[in-house]
């Protein structure tokens, strides 16, 4: 087989196309004076994408802050400020950030007033985030309340892309509806834009597009072996498509990407010389480290192939519909969060492709103080164990650098793998 | 003697109900429509003295305390006779709460777990919200009704009615602490009882108790704000260094019955309209208000000081307290924070440390 060092062109590209983009933003924002929105990653980003109004995720920036190797600094910030070093800290990153003001330590110059910020409510302290933050800006907020599911009913993500009623349940829906009606009526007044309908219909569309490609392209990923491209690489391929949903340049960069990935499989590179085992990431990504994922290739062949990021692109957002889109983006995001980290739907969606990717063992990130993302651990851990899958769970923070302990988790993994996985 | 009494009833709160009672986990539930249906209440608390056992398997230790024992609680059996137990959403955790019970039914298949419906109220100061918790309660007269009678507008009118006078006998034992006749321990524990005894048996505890209150204690006047504790212990350290809890703020204190559900509108509307807008719970959405209505009790009892509270895991709560320090410190007011504190196992003597070192402060300033 041929070993593969260097980084696909794509991944560039989709490194290269986030940078251009906020920096293209902050020009639009900052030198036009254009209106612009954050928002929460399960908040509807699709009605602004189509209003033609930038939008940003917080946890991308949240990302981008703790690979940028602040977060230590910002979250001194908030124990100097009073805040418990037991509050979550993943999505928190980008409001002090704010409260800092200092545009040369917040990533490309840090986020300039924005007409809005938009949250939907999974958890209890978002909105407060959202509420102090909006007054530290002096901004508007916007909140999707989040009503609660009467069953979780079984299989998922065989019945979550078409028919979807019955599994989200149509009073849940309603309201959904409703409120992003609602969302669209503030999201005008708030940026002097019209929403446009049939611009909207054709990204909900282009987006299932662009949801098959990755679909395509993560069957590839499964059955290719030696296995093509390291998790992290997925990963900024995958998130770029995802935080620039409905766009054609996702639809054009999913598409290179498969082609990539393509051409890497049929050519028979690998990027593991020695591949034996393969695991799963399960939770949080390590984004100040993400190096991580590729310690244990050469000393043990074993190589990270899936986290929740590499396909919920395709699995989770295709919603396809006949005539109402407004109901189909209902669906997207209402039970998100349910889908990804509750029992019993985030192990059976795991398991499906711990079956897919053949993979022989998964290390679980529990995230310390940010217990949103630790619920379903245990329930989870229990099936994954119980179908046969051994599961090595990690309690550390997902963005707090000041917390990992390197060295001990590496050996935690190199232990898990001579123990559990080679047999 | 009623006090002595108050405190027998909250020691055996967890055997209060009949066996055939509808379980309420929390006091958000509107126990109007169970009263309406003919039937009784009991409540399903949390129980701080038992760590959980078959529950921790399960679920994560980051969890609110008290939702983790009430699901240890029912996976033990505790409630196994109930014909059905009434889970709100009133926080994040209640919701997983009810996931997490689906799902360990096939894990425990034995496990003597009556049937858990959710309530879902939800709490954003909507009119769009206000139609969704409406037609919730809706169904829940549906539900509520299939097991007793029929709820009909009538009966339901005559439910708040019931309720409405617990909650006036409450105020007026709150008025009692504010004037510092009441200890704050014991208003804690009456107002654990609301829905947990018949209402006639409740009146009478609740005028029994304030007939009792004795002559003004004089000390620092303090409100206990932040998680909402299991059990009066926290009051008892408060109260032990020689203070008076004049208000609690938390979730399971004195916003629980500061108002009075409408007896003027429909009683559906009526309902909907309390359990929405004006049940404490940590989703309620804006905070502004909430700010406001804090600061101004902080005024109008003439607190001394705030001691804030909060459980081990909490993520929410601690997103406040800077914010309302801040606010309470420009009306000269003093707030300390005690984080971390664990629902089964606090440390008393610490706790009586700091608090003792806090409140030394406060009267230094005072004087």
């Amino acid at each position: 087989m041929n070993v593969v060092t260097e980084p696909l062109a794509v991944t560039a590209e989709a490194r290269a196309k986030q940078k251009a983009w906020f920096q293209g933003f902050r020009a639009r924002v900052l030198e036009q004076g254009e209106p612009y929105a954050i928002a929460s990653a399960v908040a509807p980003h699709e009605i602004f994408h189509s209003m033609d109004v930038p939008v940003v995720s917080v946890p991308w920036y949240s990302a981008v802050i703790s690979a940028k190797q602040q977060s230590p600094y910002y979250f001194s910030m908030m124990s100097e400020l009073g805040y418990h070093e037991g509050l979550p800290r993943y999505l928190s990153l980008p409001y002090f950030s704010t409260l800092d003001n200092d545009p040369e330590r917040a990533p490309y110059g840090g986020l300039p007033k924005p007409a809005l910020i938009v949250e939907r409510l999974r958890s209890d302290f978002s909105q407060r985030i959202a509420e102090n933050w909006a007054a530290a800006y002096g901004s508007k907020t916007f909140v999707l309340d989040s009503p609660a599911l009467t069953r979780l009913r079984p299989d998922w993500s065989g019945r979550n892309q078409r028919g979807w009623e019955e599994l989200y349940e149509p009073h849940r829906l309603d309201f959904q509806v409703e409120q992003l009606k609602a969302l669209i009526r503030t999201a005008e007044e708030a940026t002097g834009k019209t929403f446009p309908h049939g611009r909207f219909e054709k990204q909900m569309h282009d987006i299932n597009q662009m949801g098959e490609i990755i679909a395509e392209t993560r069957d590839i990923l499964a059955r290719t072996k030696p296995f093509p491209l390291p998790l992290s690489e997925q990963l900024n391929n995958v998130m770029a498509c995802t935080w620039q949903r409905g766009s054609q340049w996702s639809v054009d960069h999913a598409t290179a990407y498969r082609d990539a990935i393509k051409a890497r499989a049929e050519a028979g590179e690998g990027i593991c010389k020695n591949e034996k085992h393969r695991l799963l990431w399960l939770n949080n990504g390590l984004w100040f480290n993400t190096a991580f994922y590729r310690y244990f290739e050469e000393s043990h062949g074993a190589v990270f192939v899936w986290s929740m990021y590499s396909n919920f692109l395709s699995d989770g957002y295709r919603k396809y519909f006949t005539d109402d889109p407004l109901r189909a983006l209902a669906a997207r995001h209402i039970s998100m969060n349910e889908q990804l980290h509750l029992p019993p739907w985030m192990a059976e969606w795991i398991l499906k492709q711990a079956r897919d990717f053949d993979a022989a063992g998964a290390v679980m990130l529990t995230p310390i103080n940010d217990r949103m993302a630790s619920m379903g651990t245990k329930l989870c851990k229990l099936a994954l164990e119980r179908a046969g899958l051994p599961v090595l769970e990690i309690k550390a923070s997902a963005v707090d650098a000041r917390t990992w302990d390197d060295e001990a988790n590496r050996r935690l993994v190199e232990r898990f793998i001579e123990e559990r996985i080679v047999q | 003697m009623s006090l002595a009494r108050l405190h027998e009833l909250f020691e055996k709160r967890q055997s209060l109900g009949p066996p055939d009672a509808i379980g309420i986990i929390t006091q958000a539930v509107p126990i109007e429509i169970i009263l309406a249906a003919g039937l009784a209440p009991c409540r399903v608390f949390g129980d701080p003295s038992q760590a959980p056992t078959i529950g921790a398997r399960y679920m994560e230790d980051e969890i609110d305390g008290e939702v983790r024992s009430v699901f240890d609680q029912l996976l033990r059996g505790r409630y196994g006779t109930q014909p059905l137990i009434l889970l709100p959403r009133v926080t994040e955790q209640h919701l997983q709460l009810h996931y997490y019970i689906q799902e360990v039914r096939n894990w425990e298949p034995d496990a003597a777990i009556p049937p858990v419906e959710i309530v879902d109220i939800m709490q954003t100061a909507y009119w769009l919200t206000g139609r969704y918790v409406r037609a919730r309660m809706d169904d829940l007269a549906d539900i509520v009704g299939g097991i007793g009678n029929p709820v009909t507008a009538a009966a339901l009118r005559e439910a708040i009615a019931t309720t409405n006078a617990m909650r006036r006998a409450l105020q007026a034992a709150n008025a009692l602490r504010r004037d510092g006749r009441l200890k704050g321990s014991d208003v804690f524990r009456l107002t654990a009882l609301f829905g947990a005894l018949p209402a006639e048996e409740f009146l009478d505890l609740a005028g029994a108790v304030a007939n009792e209150a004795g002559n003004r204690v004089h000390g620092p006047r303090v409100m206990l704000s932040g998680s909402a504790p299991g059990d009066p212990g926290i009051y008892e350290v408060i109260e032990s260094l020689g203070a008076s809890v004049v208000v609690d703020e938390h979730v399971t204190g004195e916003r629980i019955f500061a108002r009075l559900i409408d007896e003027d509108l429909d009683p559906f509307e009526a309902i909907t309209e309390h359990y929405q807008l004006y049940y404490p719970g940590v989703r309620q959405f804006p905070q502004k208000p909430q700010d406001d209505r804090f600061a101004a009790t902080c005024r109008d009892a003439r607190i001394d000081a705030d001691i804030c509270v909060l459980e081990t895991g909490d993520d929410t709560l601690g997103w406040d307290w800077p914010r309302r320090r801040d606010r309470l410190q420009s009306l000269g007011i003093r707030s300390h924070l005690l984080a971390h504190q664990d629902y089964f196992r606090p440390d008393r003597n610490a706790q009586v440390a700091a608090v003792k070192s806090f409140l030394a402060a406060v009267m230094e300033e005072v004087q």
